[in-house]
């Protein structure tokens, strides 16, 4: 129906999300391909997220209305882009469609889970608890479908194909790769959190109850490990103190030398979680300088008028395990110009933003940093990069550049460069 | 304004740090990761984090009266996880060559030290007035201490020839050394006037003493850990070789004035003879690991001039020490004879310009680390949230 070329969006979060609802509602087709299960991204794990602090629900719920009612989007989920070739109007895509082992005929009934013998990490906790083999990606899927993590099952166990009523079980189901023709390219595929074992003097990985701000958020959520309760993982004692660690990584030439921009709202976000289910814990941020761009400068006044928070200038340096599963972290207090030794009963570190490409196995075409972002003006015609992909950027203003990015990708389309 | 000035600031005194140690000072955004990666610092008022922003702003005054300078031992472990690379342990370092600069009396010498060509000046002086003394000693001989045999140094230049060459210098440095440690010690009153915390002045000196003997503070640093062998060999090689010397002085003056006792050369198994070169090697082996770890750690570890200066003076010193026995012994005189002419030449620098150089740090640090405990300073109070 359409003359002119398709539209491929890479990445399923928020911003791809919201790059193809663009594109695809004035009328243009597009193809929007995501590496899980589950469209969603980064927010559908938060508890609560700007700008209207409000849980994920709101906002992917109507975008996902919006997607089902639209029939110029093609989704395909687990499914990988190998390479981009080509030029602006006339780019060949490959993609690696990756078996679920379930159909379209699941209606997550949940018979399956109860025969699986089998558990496995839960990912979209943090591995903080466990899902059976054949899982739920998370309750708002989408698309609303089981999937099977292979290597989890036991050898030759099919209990769950004869537990399904729907026949949507296929353990048979192939790894299947397509060829795509696409007028132009959206890069959304976002961020995932700076590995913290890689901050030997943070504890991340050595000592109990350190923890990092993805995790926090899964602790806060209703869906989360805790059921949103905020317990610290050793003992789920409910936390009465914490410390928030700004710049874990960020702003460090050993890691990440550029500051990911999101890290200081989060912790100030989690503060509140933390008042909100007790106003008398103490809640310790320590900071090299607060970051909270444009109108969130009014967050950080609000937080920091609360009586039990405290905020350090202040790097902390130093985390080690206390008595009793409690953390000893140091820092020196600039203002008071003194060293200070806390114990508390978690640690959070507000690890930065690395892009999730970093890493990864190089998409041939897309062309990445240093750092793994993928900016604008190092692509060939075409194509083009939409939130964190692009650069650290929290989701308010990610959605308002795929926004944009949908608009390059349509004048593409109608061979405008 | 009313002409009231809130901080003293000196942009020359930046760029002269930044070109002396101190390149990548700049850098530092003051997170403060320094002072918790520090093993030394006390807890109230931690160094170096206060001591880079000093820096950056040249804030000179209240750097040359600051102790913590000298009780940083360049560990470097703040350098290592530094997150800007701003290297806050060469910028001490760095800041410690500018005290000594500063309270350096008469300060040209300091300034020559840090270039080559002052430096060329500085050696020539030895070289010179050296030169001369053997010449007037043996212009009338025909300088027949070449061919005599044995070869003894002291035919080149009798014992009271050399205490009288170098006598001048050793009162001229110790002259001098008294006027800049005075004002550094009234400087560091004025920062950090005296605790009732305190010890008193002779705890605080033997205190001190034992700390440097033990290298305690070395030991407790992290990066440079090796340091705690090298630097240890280096210091009591030279406290040997000090004595050594001292020794030969006393010998001789007895001899002098009719004591019997054995006088240079002395005999191989000599007790002054033995710690002698005891201590020579133990001198040698320190400097050898010190120049080796710095050159290891050359990407992260800047030396100005004025530290290889320094380094270099220590080795020559002990090379050709060592070395006028080598050649004295397989008796080749000539080559005997110039090490021996060389080795008084970096004796003659070493010394005469002791408060002025890096060797200065003799006198800062035990300074300041008697007065960290005289004030208190050394007391960790601890100020809780």
């Amino acid at each position: 129906m359409n003359e002119q070329g398709k539209i491929l969006v890479i990445g399923g979060g928020i911003s791809g999300i919201t790059t193809a609802l663009e594109a695809s509602e004035v009328g243009r087709d597009v193809i929007l391909v995501e590496k899980s299960p589950t469209l969603g991204g980064r927010v559908s794990g938060f508890h609560q997220y700007f700008p209207k602090l409000c849980p994920p629900t709101c906002g992917l719920e109507i975008n996902y209305r919006r997607l089902r009612a639209n029939r110029h989007v093609q989704v395909y989920t687990n499914s990988e882009v190998l390479s981009v070739s080509g030029e602006a109007g006339n780019f060949k895509i490959k993609v690696r469609k990756n078996p679920t082992y379930v159909n379209e005929k699941c209606v997550a009934c949940d018979h399956c889970t109860a025969v699986c013998p089998s558990d496995r990490s839960n990912d979209f906790n943090a591995g903080m608890d466990k899902t059976k083999a054949i899982f739920l990606p998370n309750k708002m899927a989408y698309p609303p479908r089981y999937v099977i993590d292979r290597p989890a099952c036991e050898p030759g166990c099919s209990k769950c194909v004869a537990a399904c009523k729907y026949g949507a079980i296929d353990l048979d189901m192939k790894t299947q790769e397509i060829e795509l023709e696409v007028a132009s390219v959206v890069v959304a595929t976002g961020w995932k959190p700076y590995d913290a074992s890689k901050l030997t003097n943070m504890g991340f990985s050595s000592v109990p109850n350190v923890i990092n701000n993805i995790m926090m958020e899964r602790l806060a959520s209703v869906s989360g490990p805790t059921k949103g309760k905020i317990l610290r993982p050793s003992d789920q004692k409910p936390v009465e103190s914490v410390v928030f660690v700004q710049c874990a990584g960020s702003r460090d030439e050993n890691h990440l030398p550029y500051c990911s921009s999101i890290c200081c709202l989060g912790s100030l976000k989690h503060a509140k979680y933390v008042l909100e289910q007790n106003p008398e814990a103490k809640v310790h941020i320590f900071y090299i300088d607060i970051r909270t761009p444009g109108k969130y400068e009014d967050f950080v006044v609000k937080v920091q008028a609360e009586p039990n928070v405290n905020m350090i200038k202040g790097k902390v340096a130093k985390i080690i395990a206390g008595k009793e599963g409690g953390v000893l972290v140091e820092a020196e207090d600039i203002l008071k110009l003194s060293k200070v030794h806390l114990e508390v009963d978690m640690v959070v570190l507000a690890t930065g933003m690395e892009p999730s490409l970093k890493g990864q196995a190089q998409v041939a075409g897309i062309k990445l940093d240093e750092y793994g972002f993928v900016p604008m003006e190092l692509q060939q015609q075409g194509i083009f990069s939409a939130g964190v992909a692009k650069w650290p950027a929290d989701v308010n203003s990610s959605i308002q550049d795929s926004t944009g990015a949908a608009l390059k990708a349509i004048q593409t389309t109608m061979g405008v460069n | 304004m009313t002409g009231r000035v809130a901080v003293n600031t000196d942009l020359n005194f930046v760029q002269g740090l930044m070109l002396h140690g101190a390149a990548d000072l700049k850098k530092c955004y003051q997170c403060s990761t320094c002072t918790v990666a520090c093993p030394l610092t006390p807890n109230d008022q931690p160094f170096p984090r206060k001591e880079m922003l000093w820096a950056q702003w040249g804030m000179k005054d209240k750097l040359f009266r600051d102790m913590d300078l000298w009780l940083c031992h360049n560990c470097n472990d703040c350098t290592d996880q530094c997150p800007r690379g701003a290297k806050p342990g060469e910028v001490m370092s760095a800041l410690r060559n500018q005290t000594i600069e500063h309270y350096s009396y008469p300060q040209a010498i300091s300034k020559a030290a840090k270039s080559a060509r002052g430096n060329v000046v500085l050696f020539l002086i030895p070289m010179v007035l050296i030169a001369l003394a053997i010449a007037m000693k043996n212009i009338e001989s025909g300088f027949a201490f070449l061919t005599a045999k044995p070869i003894v140094y002291a035919n080149m230049l009798p014992v009271n020839f050399i205490d009288i060459l170098f006598l001048p210098p050793v009162l001229f440095a110790v002259f001098n050394s008294y006027k800049a440690i005075s004002n550094f010690i009234g400087g560091l009153k004025e920062q950090y006037p005296p605790t009732d915390r305190g010890e008193n002045l002779l705890p605080a000196v033997k205190g001190t003493i034992q700390d440097v003997l033990s290298h305690i503070e070395f030991k407790k640093c992290g990066t440079n850990k090796s340091r705690n062998i090298s630097h240890r060999l280096m210091m009591y090689g030279f406290i040997g070789l000090f004595i050594t010397t001292n020794a030969v002085f006393v010998l001789h003056w007895l001899n002098e004035f009719g004591f019997d006792v054995q006088v240079t050369p002395l005999p191989f198994f000599h007790p002054v003879k033995i710690l002698g070169n005891v201590s020579a090697f133990a001198a040698f082996a320190g400097i050898y690991l010190i120049v080796r770890d710095r050159v290891k750690n050359s990407g992260t570890s800047i030396l100005s001039l004025f530290d290889w200066m320094f380094i270099g003076n220590m080795f020559f010193t002990v090379v050709t020490g060592i070395l006028c026995q080598v050649f004295r012994v397989g008796d080749h005189a000539n080559l005997a004879f110039l090490t021996y002419y060389i080795h008084l030449v970096m004796v003659f620098y070493l010394l005469a310009y002791a408060p002025q150089t890096k060797f200065g740090h003799i006198l800062y640090r035990p300074a300041a680390m008697i007065y960290s405990r005289y004030s208190g300073r050394n007391i960790d109070i601890f100020r809780n949230l």
